[in-house]
C-alpha cells in the first residue's frame, strides 16, 4: 500500500512541478465540454451470475481560468442479473419461474482539477451514488440491510502527458454507508498511435485483488469527430474470475476535435 | 515507480524509445503496478460459504401438513455489499432471512403438500454474494454463488385394498386406493413380503391388482417404487382367511324383532350383526367361537337404518334417521354421533353403501314419493357433507370391491317407474342407468365386480345393464355368488334355497333353477335381509323370526 501512495506522490509531484514552471501556453479547458455516453456491460463470473448492465452518463467539463478546470458527470445505469444458470437444474431445464433480480444505480461527481495540456493534469472529485436492488425474492445490501445502498467516494488523480503517451494514476476512497472505506489505486497508460483513437491499459487492485484490462476509443472522422466508440474489456484474477466487456457510444457537443486534443484539452 | 519516473526521464530528454517500446513499457509497468500490492489475497474477502449444500423435506402424504422449515447459515466476506437469494422449482413455499454481522440466516419453507400433490420435486437455491465492481461503486459484480440444492418428496398414501377380505389360497383382484399413485413409476405391488401379479395404475387414486394365493394372515399392502425413499404410508392390509363351514343353523333373537333392517357378515371376526328395530332400535351381533355361535350381545340404537363395514373393517357404520354412528366392530362401542348436516325436518337418512376409498353413500327419505339429497360419509374426516344429487327413497348395492353402487328408488305411492342410477367410485359420478323401475322390498344385490345386478329379487342384469333374465316373483331374497355366476334366492313357496346359473343370458326370459330348493333349518320369518360370505360358503338369512345360517349349496 505504501509504495502506491509513493507512485502517486512521486506522479502528483511531477505534475504539480511541472506545471509550477511551465509557461504560458492553452487553457486548461479551452471550452465548455459536454458528452453523453451510452454504454452496454456484460460482466461474467465463472460459476456464477452474469450481469447485463445499460448505462447513460452525461459529463460536461468547465473551464476555471486558464490553469483549471471543473467537471460534473451523472450517471445512471441498470444490471439485470442472468439467474438462469445458478437455479437450472443438471439437465438444463430450468423448474419452475426464472427469478428475477436487477440492480440500479444513480451517481454523480463533482470535480476540480489543474492541468496543462502539455504536461499533465491533477484532479480531486467528489461523488455520491446510491445502488438499489429489485428482486423477485429475498435480496439485500449488507451495510443497510435493506434493498438499497448509499455510498460516496473521493478521488485524488493525476496525468502525465508526453507526446502521444498519457500516464495516469489515481487513489479513490469509497465508502459503503456504515461500511469500512474501501481504497483503490488504479494505474493506466494511453497511447494514442492516431489523434483519433486511444489504447489505454489499466489496472487497479480493488479489494486487494488484481484486475487489469485494455481499453479502446476510437472518433471515427468520418462522424465528424462528434461520436466516439469504446471498447473495453477487463479481467479480474480471483475466485470467481470476473471477465467485464463494455461497449459505448459517445456523442460529444460543441467543438469537433480529434481525440488526442478532447482528452487533453476539453474532457 | 521510481523506476517509472526514470524511464519517463529518460525518455523525455533523450527520446530513445520509439513510440511501441515506450507502450510497452507503460504496459508492463501497468501490470506490474497491479500485482505489486497486497495481491496475495488476503484482504479481499468476497466468498460466500453455505453451512449445508443440500436439503431434504418429506411428507407422508399429499394432505399431510407442511415440513417444519430448515434453516442454512451463510457466511460472506467483509467485502460483500449484496446478497441475493434466488430459488427455483415448486418445492419452496418461502425464504426469509435475517442477518447478524458477516452472516445470515436463510430460512427455507417448503410448500403445503396440498398444493403440490405427491411426488419428488427438486428446488435450487442460489446465494450470490455481490461486490463492488469498480472503485467508485457504481455497479455490482458477482462473487461465488453457493447451490444449495432441495428434495422434497410427498409420498402417496395407500389407504384402503377392497375388498380387504381375500380367501386363503385362492388369487383374487383388489382395488388399491389412495393418494398420488401417478406420481412416481410403481414398479409392483406387495402384499407382505409376497409380490403382487399384473398390476393396474388406473388413475392417481386407483390401482388394480391381483394378489397371488396367500396363506391366512394380514398383508399390509405396499407400493414398489424404486425412486422414493422409505416405505409408504399405507392403511391398507388384505386379511386373508381360512374358508368357514359353518353348519346349517337356526340362530334365536334375543330379544323380539319386528322387522330386520339389514344383515352383514363381518368375515374378519366370524361374526353377523342385524340392525334391527328391536326396542325400537337394536344392533345384534352373533360370533362365531371355537364351540360355534355364542350367545348373541344386543346394543340399542335408537331407530336404527341400515349397518355396513367400513372398507377396511376397522368401524361399523350404522344410520339412525338423522346422524352416522361408527361401531367398534368387537365391542360395538360407539362414537359420538355425525349428525347429517342441512337434514330436513321431514326427510331421514335411509341406507348406507360403502365404496372402496374409505367412504360411503348414505341415502335418505321422506314420508312421500319424492328425491331428497344424498350423503357422503368420508372416513378420514369422520365427516358427513350433502351432496347436490338427489333420489327418490333410494337404496343402495355396492359391489363387493366397491367400485360401484346402484341405486333404485321409488315407494309404494311412486307412479311409473324412475331411473335406476350407477354411481362409480372412480369417477365419481351418477350416471342414470338404461334400466328404470320402482323398487320393491327385496334388497338389491351385485356380483363382486359389478358384471351382474339383481334388481327388485327378479331382474337380472348384466353388462350395460341389459336383462339378461327373470327370478321368479315368489323370490323373497337373493344374493349373488361373488363371480356373479350364481344367484341363491330364498324363494318362499319353495321353502329354501333355490339356485340360479346367471352366467347365462336368458334374454329376458325366466331362469330355471339349478335343482331343486334346499332346505332351511327354520323360516326366517317376514321381510327377510339375506347375504354370503366372501368365500360363497355360507348364506345368511334374517327375517323377523330368526337368524338362519345356511351352507350355500354346491351347484
Amino acid at each position: 500500500m505504501t509504495a502506491r501512495f509513493s507512485a502517486i506522490a512521486l506522479l502528483i509531484g511531477s505534475v504539480l512541478a511541472s506545471l509550477a514552471t511551465a509557461h504560458a501556453q492553452s487553457r486548461a479547458v479551452e471550452s465548455l465540454h459536454f458528452e453523453a455516453d451510452f454504454e452496454s456491460t456484460d460482466s461474467d463470473s465463472s460459476g456464477s451470475t452474469s450481469n447485463g448492465t445499460l448505462g447513460l452518463n452525461l459529463r460536461s467539463t468547465i473551464p476555471l481560468g486558464s490553469l483549471f478546470g471543473t467537471s460534473l458527470s451523472a450517471g445512471y445505469s441498470e444490471t439485470r442479473i442472468r439467474t438462469r444458470r445458478v437455479v437450472e437444474n443438471e439437465d438444463g431445464t430450468l423448474p419452475g419461474v426464472r427469478p428475477s433480480c436487477n440492480f440500479d444505480n444513480l451517481n454523480g461527481e463533482l470535480g476540480v482539477f489543474a492541468r496543462r495540456p502539455t504536461l499533465g493534469r491533477i484532479a480531486v472529485s467528489y461523488g455520491v451514488g446510491r445502488l438499489s436492488a429489485d428482486c423477485s425474492q429475498p435480496s439485500f445490501f449488507l451495510p443497510s440491510g435493506d434493498d438499497s445502498m448509499s455510498t460516496d467516494h473521493y478521488t485524488v488523480a493525476a496525468e502525465l502527458y508526453w507526446r502521444n503517451f498519457t500516464l495516469g494514476a489515481s487513489r479513490t476512497t469509497v465508502s459503503l454507508e456504515d461500511a469500512p472505506e474501501i481504497e483503490t489505486t488504479t494505474v493506466t497508460g494511453s497511447w494514442y498511435p492516431l489523434d483519433s483513437l486511444r489504447v489505454s491499459v489499466f489496472g487497479n487492485d480493488l479489494y486487494d485483488e488484481d484486475t487489469y484490462g485494455i481499453e479502446l476509443e476510437h472518433q471515427p472522422q468520418f462522424l465528424g469527430d462528434g461520436f466516439g466508440i469504446h471498447l473495453s474489456y477487463a479481467n479480474t484474477d480471483s475466485e470467481p474470475r470476473t471477465r467485464t466487456v463494455s461497449l459505448g457510444l459517445t456523442y460529444y457537443f460543441g467543438r469537433r476535435v480529434p481525440l488526442l486534443v478532447r482528452d487533453r484539452q476539453y474532457r | 515507480m521510481i523506476v517509472l519516473v526514470v524511464i519517463l526521464k529518460v525518455a523525455t530528454v533523450r527520446h530513445v524509445f520509439g513510440a511501441r517500446r515506450l507502450t510497452a513499457a507503460l504496459l508492463a509497468l501497468a501490470l506490474s503496478a497491479c500485482s505489486s500490492g497486497d495481491g496475495d489475497g488476503e484482504g479481499r474477502s468476497t466468498q460466500t460459504t453455505v453451512s449445508r449444500t443440500s436439503l431434504s423435506f418429506s411428507a407422508d402424504a399429499p394432505d399431510a401438513p407442511a415440513p417444519s422449515p430448515q434453516t442454512v447459515t451463510v457466511s460472506f466476506g467483509d467485502t460483500v455489499a449484496h446478497l441475493a437469494v434466488i430459488h427455483s422449482g415448486d418445492a419452496i413455499a418461502n425464504i426469509t432471512s435475517t442477518v447478524d454481522g458477516r452472516s445470515a440466516e436463510i430460512t427455507i419453507e417448503p410448500a403445503s403438500p396440498s398444493s403440490l400433490g405427491s411426488g419428488i420435486f427438486q428446488s435450487t437455491v442460489a446465494i450470490t454474494g455481490y461486490f463492488c465492481a469498480d472503485a467508485a461503486c457504481t455497479s455490482l459484480a458477482a462473487g461465488n454463488t453457493q447451490r444449495i440444492s432441495v428434495r422434497y418428496q410427498i409420498s402417496p398414501v395407500i389407504q384402503t385394498v377392497a375388498p380387504y377380505v381375500a380367501v386363503a389360497n385362492v388369487p383374487g383382484d383388489v382395488i388399491i386406493r389412495g393418494i398420488g399413485f401417478a406420481s412416481f413409476a410403481t414398479q409392483g405391488v406387495r402384499f407382505g413380503d409376497v409380490a403382487g401379479l399384473e398390476f393396474t395404475l388406473v388413475s392417481d387414486q386407483e390401482i388394480r391388482v391381483t394378489h397371488p394365493a396367500l396363506p391366512a394372515g394380514r398383508y399390509e399392502v405396499q407400493l414398489d417404487i424404486p425412486t422414493h425413499e422409505g416405505t409408504l404410508q399405507s392403511e391398507a392390509t388384505l386379511v386373508v382367511l381360512e374358508p368357514v363351514s359353518y353348519a346349517a343353523q337356526a340362530l334365536a333373537y334375543p330379544v323380539p324383532v319386528a322387522t330386520v333392517r339389514e344383515l352383514l357378515y363381518d368375515a374378519e371376526r366370524s361374526a353377523v350383526v342385524l340392525a334391527t328395530d328391536a326396542n325400537g332400535g337394536a344392533l345384534i351381533r352373533y360370533v362365531h367361537g371355537p364351540n360355534g355361535w355364542e350367545a348373541p350381545t344386543v346394543t340399542p340404537l335408537a331407530e336404527v337404518q341400515d349397518i355396513a363395514l367400513a372398507t377396511r373393517g376397522d368401524h361399523l357404520l350404522a344410520i339412525t334417521r338423522d346422524a352416522l354412528v361408527r361401531f367398534d366392530p368387537v365391542t360395538l362401542a360407539a362414537s359420538t354421533p355425525i349428525a347429517a348436516p342441512s337434514l330436513e325436518q321431514d326427510h331421514f337418512l335411509r341406507a348406507i353403501a360403502v365404496i372402496n376409498d374409505d367412504r360411503a353413500l348414505i341415502t335418505t327419505g321422506t314420508d312421500e314419493s319424492t328425491i331428497t339429497p344424498i350423503y357422503l360419509y368420508t372416513g378420514r374426516l369422520a365427516s358427513l357433507a350433502q351432496l347436490s344429487t338427489a333420489l327418490n327413497n333410494a337404496t343402495p348395492a355396492a359391489t363387493g370391491q366397491g367400485s360401484s353402487v346402484i341405486f333404485v328408488q321409488g315407494t309404494s305411492s311412486t307412479t311409473g317407474n324412475l331411473a335406476v342410477v350407477l354411481f362409480s367410485t372412480a369417477t365419481g359420478q351418477f350416471d342414470v342407468a338404461p334400466v328404470a323401475l320402482t323398487q320393491n322390498a327385496i334388497a338389491p344385490a351385485m356380483d363382486r365386480t359389478g358384471t351382474r345386478a339383481v334388481l327388485n329379487g327378479t331382474n337380472v342384469y348384466g353388462p350395460s345393464f341389459m336383462l339378461l333374465g327373470k327370478l321368479p316373483e315368489s323370490t323373497a331374497a337373493v344374493v349373488l355368488r361373488s363371480d356373479g355366476k350364481r344367484a341363491y334366492a330364498y324363494d318362499t313357496d319353495a321353502g329354501g334355497i333355490l339356485v340360479y346359473d346367471v352366467s347365462a343370458d336368458r334374454e329376458g326370459e325366466a331362469y330355471a333353477a339349478l335343482g331343486p330348493a334346499v332346505p332351511l333349518p327354520a323360516n326366517p320369518g317376514a321381510n327377510p335381509r339375506m347375504t354370503i360370505s366372501p368365500d360363497d360358503n355360507v348364506l345368511f338369512i334374517a327375517g323377523d323370526a330368526q337368524l338362519i345360517v345356511q351352507p350355500t349349496p354346491a351347484l
